[in-house]
């Protein structure tokens, strides 16, 4: 019996080594930590959870200037929903999930839309919800159709093809 | 007369009679058995041996203080005893103990969260995510929020 507890103990004593060998491993070498490789939300979520004095530590190597404006940025999504968050956080990994040309064109095509004036906004912002809601070869048919084509500009109609596929599914009904 | 060597329910008569507890007919019927019994004749010469260091021991006289110095004795094995059992009871849990609260070390070491420390070009990669954000966002409100146009 003290035997068999003995060699219990020496099999966990060696697992707990393990682990903390394990650990100490991991914390050495602190590669860069979001070095390319973990996605930029996960960033902006971990900073946007911490409490104000650990984002002061986090961000204490930085220009005072981009911190402070880090930090207003950060609050506002931390003010935001959790919904809104999860929503957003979808919609930003399927834009990260784009090869690097087509983000950037989509890119492109969100700042085209932020300026667009506020009646044209309204207009394309409710096809592109109906354009989300359809198919992609429906979509397809209906971007290459003569209607669509006399309704959009040029512009309009690279902005509509290009963010369709990034609106929010569950989007309320167009008005 | 039945051995009494042989037969368990009258081995008494042969404790009886190295004892002097047989009556003296009874212990003339024994002697006349274990002239002819090899193994009561034996087991008789046993027994006077035994009875005869007994009767020929003489215990020393004890001390004046045998009995302060035995109750000491006791006190002291009490205590001991009490600590020697605790401790038998939790050897095998010490190793056991060492094993847990190292892996819990381990395991709270290994899951403490790295403090973090922004590098500027991180930095920048969270200014495009969160412009990135910015830009998704203004995609999320609704149609009736789109401002109306100023006419």
């Amino acid at each position: 019996m003290t035997r068999l507890s003995n060699l219990i103990s020496l099999a966990a004593l060696a697992a707990g080594l393990a682990v903390a060998q394990d650990a100490s491993e991991k914390t050495v070498p602190r590669a860069p930590l979001f070095g390319g490789a973990q996605p930029g939300t996960a960033l902006v979520v971990r900073l946007a959870q911490m409490t104000p004095e650990e984002r002061e530590r986090a961000l204490a190597n930085l220009p005072a200037q981009q911190r402070v404006r880090l930090n207003a940025q950060l609050e506002r999504f931390r003010a935001m929903a959790v919904e809104d968050q999860a929503r957003l956080r979808g919609q930003a990994a399927a834009l990260n999930r784009l090869p690097p040309e087509r983000q950037e064109a989509v890119r492109q095509s969100l700042r085209d839309f932020n300026v667009l004036i506020p009646d044209r906004r309204r207009v394309v912002t409710q096809e592109m919800r109906a354009l989300a809601l359809l198919p992609a070869g429906e979509r397809r048919v209906v971007l290459a159709s003569e209607e669509f084509q006399a309704r959009f500009s040029a512009p309009e109609r690279r902005i509509i093809a290009d963010l369709a596929e990034m609106m929010p599914q569950d989007s309320p009904p167009v008005l | 007369m039945n051995c009494p060597y042989r037969n368990e329910e009258e081995m008494d008569l042969l404790l009886d009679y190295t004892a002097g507890r047989l009556d003296p007919a009874g212990a003339a019927r024994l002697r006349t058995h274990a002239i002819t019994c090899p193994e009561c004749d034996g087991f008789l010469r046993a027994q006077a041996v035994v009875w005869k260091a007994l009767d020929e021991f003489t215990a020393p006289r004890p001390t004046a203080d045998f009995n302060r110095a035995v109750w000491r004795k006791i006190g002291t094995a009490a205590s001991e005893s009490w600590l020697t059992r605790l401790a038998q009871i939790c050897r095998p849990l010490v190793p056991l103990t060492a094993a847990a609260v190292l892996i819990a070390a381990g395991f709270v070491y290994d899951h403490k969260p790295a403090s973090l420390t922004i590098t500027v070009a991180e930095a920048e990669q969270i200014q495009h995510t969160l412009e990135d954000l910015q830009m998704l966002q203004n995609l999320n409100v609704t149609a009736a929020e789109v401002p109306e146009p100023l006419l």
